[in-house]
């Protein structure tokens, strides 16, 4: 497996109230190809922040990123703006659909960021939707006529639709209920297995359970990383490293 | 009302500029809405003061001693509704030459001797320390507009002899003050010079000033009416008044100054409310999660409604206060300005209850429009407080123009996306900008027709007039005196135009009077209907129709010289001639109740290209038997207008400027508030990858039907409501059709400058996209 995305040193700090606030304070990490990472910690210990630095989508304030060989910390907001585009999709918790567009829209808007055909798109755009299971009727809703669940399986098909070497994800599931939650992780799940790499924060060990590699976060510094290996539902064995790996930092 | 107060001025700490720029609109609404009425009703009450500092009388009547003889007094002295009459000597001089501001002008000049004659209503305001010889006062109107200073020399030609006289001092008339042609207009001479000077004189030129005193006010006019009637006038010249048209006249200039000021405060007003309505919609959408918050723990609807209204409501108590206190400032430069329009020293200044008075007008209005308009968030339900803000709000049901089916350029369909995503917003976006087209349009019109292209708006204000004026000599009277000038080389045509007055029922009106109404030159006069042709025809002023219920089809009955008759109205007319109370009648119809009357005043079209003061020269020198007179008519009335039209002119000028300082601000906010309500769409946008051109780009796009829209519709308006404006704003005058020129290639630059204007700031502004950075607290 080739490395996709190193951070080497990363720190981060934010002013609040006049005063800096380090929340990023030398983050090493590496994610492989088809690593399904998850970020874990509780909260204020920098997860969000280190998955929008990684992302790109944050600058930093020292370090380095190499994503897809590239080393993306000194991009401008456009340049990255394009990079990302080509190399990054996005579930949030909040759906974050565009709310003047329908469903099947939101994804053409970002698949004609990196095509000039639409017809193309179109069809990839459905062929999407058919898998994630949202009808052809409910694609031409608004993002307020439809369920979390569906929203959010929207947006898992606008991350997808680029096919980009990375999908962050900021806890997809946050904000659903625990069926709807499941789908999400399921749908997640099957698109990792297509051997897309994807980094997912959570709160949730039922979540980070999916993970083949779980990144613990503790006071803006990477706190051990357990390597579970692939997912599989009825391995106990997994459970249980887990369980003990998130144990002995305190979870 | 703390709970209020407390949401209200927390409303206040955010939208910093939208509430400096609404503030600053209602500065300037309270500053011309307080300088204007100042101006409309203070100097009418202070020209009231000063007459009745002067004592002077509800009825002015001046003319040769014919007029006054002992059975025409007996009809004042036998009218129960006089109280008294004052009769003063003086010497009345028919169509005396006189120059005023560079400028011959023919008025029935009135002099009499200083302190030997019992008319009261004049006041001597400045004089010289040593009175020279042939001293004569005069109306401080000759000094304020008529270039004249102490001790310059002072003209009288009359009946082909120029009297010199030296300016001694300035008086001030209350009803002969007066300088413009055609009217009455009095000097007062020390008596030992006025002895000298009334010895070169017939006893025809011997008349009297009477002064009338009446019981009942509300009277003067039908009094008036009835002596005139029931005089026997014979041949004798004469002029009369009441005090309330004097007045109107005195105050005229300085009232229509302050209609535009008026004017162009409601414009301001109309484009201030529209903008709050516009501002508290986008603050509804931005603030929906914390209203809902607000609700969730117990506030009530109306708590937060009232909050918001009393947020715009302060906005205007700051705005007025400010804008109250400036118009002190403003008025202390301005008001020499405008006195020097009137023939009395208007000292007039704001009373305290004037502001107090519009500032609480304006909030009331603010209040209600803001709370209206803030009703809207009572649908917004308590339970959603934890939702996203968006899903609250934008509740989209028609998929308009889906990109996924759309043929045009990607970043096309998305701008398209974008203008019916905001479709209720963008469409007051068009109508602010319609507006404020209008009013740039509409002050661009007014500017035109006042300063560059004037033929139209004199025309609405006088009634017909040539180049020249010539008056017949009645010592050696030719009929045919028209034919004979208008024969003359460079004479286009020449016409018999008398004005003289009639009465109809109590009501003194202008008569204009002429052959053949197919010959005058004023095509703005007849505005429905046409003029009268035959002896039994008229045509009377709009204001006058409506004041007697007369239309068209319907008769009216005429007095005068004590012979009524009946007439067929076939047209309606409008001029600023005594507020609109006149009419025309044929030379034959008006000879049906004054059979003696042979016309006296001939105006001479010439021909393009003619030398007028040539011209003038050569009739003068050729038919010096035939006329006693005449005057440069187009020079005079240039000159008249001269000080007001400057005037104007700066006022149209400071409009203009401060249209486009609104226009900028204005638009400012307005894309301001459109890219905060699309914030969350941008953040979006930016985190899938669109760069902050793309955004911008879309934005733009999105932008440019509002822009083209706003201006083709303000154009539209100007074209359609621009003069049905100016008649609302006329109409108090008499001007029932005003019918200014509105220049297309003028009208299509203001509108492709404002369009470049708004394409060039949403440019500008929307260059802030780049600092929206897709990682938001809001948003992740």
């Amino acid at each position: 497996m080739s490395t996709i995305l190193k951070a080497i040193n990363v720190k981060k700090s934010y002013a609040v109230d006049s005063r800096k606030q380090e929340v990023l304070k030398g983050v090493d990490l590496q994610i492989e190809k088809g690593d399904f990472a998850v970020i874990m910690g509780s909260s204020g210990a920098g997860k969000s922040t280190l998955l929008y630095a990684l992302s790109g989508m944050d600058n930093i304030d020292s370090g380095k990123i190499v994503f897809s060989n590239c080393n993306i910390e000194g991009y401008s907001a456009d340049k990255m703006s394009v990079f990302r585009r080509k190399h990054c999709g996005f579930v949030f918790q909040q759906n974050n659909l565009l709310d003047n567009m329908s469903l099947i829209d939101n994804v053409i808007v970002s698949g004609m960021l990196c095509t000039n055909s639409r017809k193309e798109i179109l069809a990839k755009a459905e062929k999407l939707f058919e898998k994630v299971n949202i009808s052809k009727e409910i694609q031409r809703k608004f993002p307020s006529q439809i369920s979390g669940g569906e929203a959010q399986r929207a947006g898992i098909v606008r991350a997808i639709i680029n096919e980009p070497d990375v999908v962050f994800a900021d806890e997809p599931t946050g904000s659903l209920d625990y069926s709807n939650g499941q789908v999400v992780l399921d749908l997640l799940t099957d698109i990792h297995k297509s051997g897309q790499t994807i980094i997912m924060v959570t709160h949730d060990i039922r979540s980070a359970f999916r993970g083949n590699k779980v990144i613990f976060v503790r006071d803006g510094m990477v706190g051990g990383i357990c390597e579970l290996g692939e997912y599989d539902e009825k391995d106990d064995e997994r459970k249980e490293k887990l369980r003990c790996f998130l144990e002995e930092r305190g979870w | 009302m703390k709970r209020i107060l407390l949401l209200t001025f927390a409303n206040l700490r955010r939208s910093g500029g939208q509430n400096a720029f609404l503030t600053f609109l209602i500065t300037l609404i309270t500053l011309f809405c307080v300088l204007s009425l100042t101006v409309m009703l203070g100097f009418m009450s202070c020209f009231d003061k000063a007459a009745e500092k002067a004592d002077a009388p509800e009825i002015f009547v001046a003319g040769q001693n014919e007029l006054f003889d002992a059975d025409n007094k007996n009809i004042l002295d036998t009218d129960s509704r006089v109280e008294r009459t004052v009769y003063s000597d003086v010497l009345y001089l028919d169509s005396a030459q006189i120059t005023f501001a560079g400028t011959k002008k023919s008025v029935a000049l009135i002099a009499m001797p200083l302190d030997k004659q019992e008319y009261k209503s004049y006041e001597i305001v400045e004089e010289m320390d040593d009175i020279p010889e042939n001293a004569i006062y005069v109306s401080r109107y000759f000094k304020e507009s008529g270039d004249y200073e102490l001790g310059e020399r002072f003209d009288i030609r009359y009946d082909k002899i120029v009297y010199h006289f030296v300016i001694a001092g300035f008086t001030e008339d209350i009803y002969l003050g007066c300088v413009h042609s055609d009217t009455q207009t009095g000097v007062v001479l020390p008596e030992d010079d006025y002895v000298n000077f009334a010895n070169r004189f017939s006893s025809n030129e011997n008349g009297k000033v009477a002064d009338i005193y009446i019981k009942d006010k509300e009277q003067a006019q039908a009094v008036m009416s009835d002596f005139l009637n029931k005089a026997e006038t014979g041949t004798s010249k004469y002029c009369s008044m009441t005090y309330d048209v004097c007045r109107n006249y005195a105050t005229m200039e300085p009232s229509i100054m302050a209609i535009l000021l008026l004017s162009f405060a409601v414009l301001l007003l109309i484009i201030a409310l529209s903008v709050t309505v516009y501002i508290i919609r986008g603050n509804l959408v931005r603030e929906i999660k914390n209203i809902s918050i607000l609700k969730s723990i117990g506030y009530s609807s109306n708590s937060i409604t009232l909050s918001f209204a009393l947020q715009y409501t302060i906005l205007t108590l700051i705005g007025a206060v400010i804008g109250g206190i400036l118009s002190f400032v403003v008025y202390s430069k301005i008001a020499g300005s405008m006195q020097s329009l009137t023939w009395i020293a208007i000292k007039t200044a704001i009373t305290p209850v004037m502001p107090v008075y519009v500032m609480l007008v304006i909030m009331s209005i603010f209040f209600m429009v803001s709370y209206i308009t803030a009703l809207k968030l009572r649908k917004v339900s308590p339970c959603k407080a934890f939702n996203s803000a968006q899903e609250q709000v934008n509740t989209f049901k028609k998929d308009v123009m889906p990109v996924y089916k759309s043929r045009l350029p990607f970043h096309v369909s998305m701008a398209v996306k974008m203008f019916f995503g905001s479709f209720k917003q963008n469409l007051m976006m068009i109508a602010v900008l319609a507006i404020i087209s209008f009013v740039l349009g509409y002050v661009a019109v007014l500017n035109y027709n006042i300063s560059v292209d004037t033929k139209k708006f004199v025309d609405v204000l006088m009634y017909e007039y040539a180049d020249i004026t010539a008056y017949a000599n009645p010592t050696n009277y030719y009929d045919d005196l028209d034919a004979i000038l208008g024969s003359e080389e460079g004479a286009d045509d020449a016409i018999f135009f008398e004005t003289l007055q009639v009465q109809t029922g109590n009501v003194n009106m202008y008569a204009y009077v002429t052959n053949d109404y197919g010959r005058t030159r004023n095509d703005s006069i007849v505005y429905e209907g046409c003029h009268p042709s035959a002896e039994n025809e008229i045509a009377i002023g709009g204001k006058s129709a409506v004041y007697f219920n007369k239309s068209i089809g319907d008769t009216i009955s005429l007095d005068s010289s004590g012979n009524k008759c009946e007439y067929t109205i076939t047209g309606l007319i409008q001029t600023s001639m005594d507020n609109g109370f006149d009419c025309e009648l044929t030379t034959d119809g008006y000879k049906r109740i004054n059979p003696g009357f042979k016309p006296n005043t001939v105006l001479i079209y010439l021909k393009e290209n003619v030398d007028t003061d040539a011209f003038l020269d050569t009739i003068i020198q050729k038919h010096q038997s035939q006329i006693s007179g005449a005057v440069n008519t187009k020079l005079t009335i240039e000159q008249s207008m001269g000080s007001y039209v400057s005037l104007v002119d700066g006022l149209l000028i400071s409009f203009s400027f401060i249209s486009v300082v609104i226009i900028w601000i204005l638009l400012y906010l307005l894309i301001k508030v459109q890219l905060r309500r699309n914030d969350r769409n941008f953040r979006i946008q930016k985190a899938i990858g669109f760069t902050s051109w793309q955004i911008r780009l879309e934005v733009f796009l999105s932008f440019v039907p509002v822009g083209a829209v706003g201006a083709v519709i303000g154009g539209l308006l100007i074209f359609l409501l621009a003069n049905k404006f100016s008649n609302t704003l006329f109409g108090t005058m008499g001007i029932m059709q005003a019918d200014f020129i509105i220049s297309y290639p003028m009208v299509a630059a203001i509108l492709v400058m404002l369009m470049t204007v708004t394409f060039l700031l949403t440019f500008i502004i929307t260059d802030r996209i780049k600092y929206i950075v897709p990682k938001s607290k809001n948003m992740l």
